[in-house]
């Protein structure tokens, strides 16, 4: 499972290699976030000048309201989420059989 | 009678090995965020081009993106995963069931709820605490599978 897990981040690259990057499972986040982003007026052009005119915490809470889109729209388009889940059951693993008491 | 039998491990009992590997991979995992926390990230690349440290920025640009962007998240993963295992072998000798665990993972949830919209949308905790979630499923499956 661990296994599986692991190296399926290649296998999810390999489809979107093939389809040119149009089958991602995070495409439809990144373009939830893009449209949330935009409906607050933060561009691709301006998103690191925007706290510069929008400097209040209330526009930090909006801006972390888009930003949590995006954010799981990256761990998704990394593959983050089964390398993690792959490690960790590696780890459950490890840890049944005491492997870190022998290093 | 209850707070001794779910009371943290002991120090005597404590891996050392997993403190110092927790140790190193929450450092690494510090400096992977550091362009963010810096707030360098949010310089214009013109700006960027122009400071006098220019030239080191872009090594160290480098450096971090080949040794260590990325690179911490899989052994902390590790860990979260042997953490998980210690914790069910003692909930099992001490017959506690899934207490422990369902008592951290909700904390760890909480925290990710609350870390993601009042502070930084980097977060990782809530992802920890939705997979952690979904682990006693994996508790009685053998070591085969």
């Amino acid at each position: 499972m661990w296994a599986l897990l692991i190296f399926f981040p290649i296998f999810m690259d390999v489809i979107k290699v093939f389809t040119d990057k149009q089958w991602n499972v995070s495409k439809p986040l990144e373009r939830l976030a893009l449209a949330s982003y935009n409906s607050r007026g933060i561009t691709e052009s301006n998103w690191r000048t925007w706290f510069v005119d929008h400097p209040t915490y209330v526009d930090l809470l909006k801006y972390n309201q888009s930003g949590i889109l995006w954010r799981y729209h990256g761990l998704l388009d990394n593959n983050r989420v089964f390398k993690v889940l792959g490690m960790i059951l590696l780890g459950l693993y490890f840890g049944r059989k005491l492997m870190y008491r022998k290093l | 009678m209850e707070t001794a039998t779910t009371s943290p491990i002991s120090l005597s009992e404590r891996a050392d090995i997993l403190d110092i590997l927790r140790g190193i991979a929450l450092l690494g995992i510090c400096l992977a965020n550091y362009p963010d926390f810096s707030l360098y990230v949010f310089q214009m690349p013109e700006v960027v081009a122009k400071m006098p440290t220019a030239m080191i920025d872009k090594c160290v640009a480098y450096f971090h993106f080949i040794f260590i962007d990325g690179k911490f998240y899989g052994l902390f993963s590790l860990l979260f995963g042997i953490g998980f295992s210690i914790i069910l072998l003692r909930s099992r000798s001490k017959r506690l069931g899934l207490t422990i665990f369902y008592r951290r993972i909700i904390i760890l949830l909480l925290m990710g709820l609350a870390y993601v919209p009042l502070l930084w949308e980097g977060d990782i905790l809530l992802l920890y605490a939705l997979i952690g979630l979904c682990l006693p499923l994996f508790r009685n499956v053998s070591d085969k599978n």
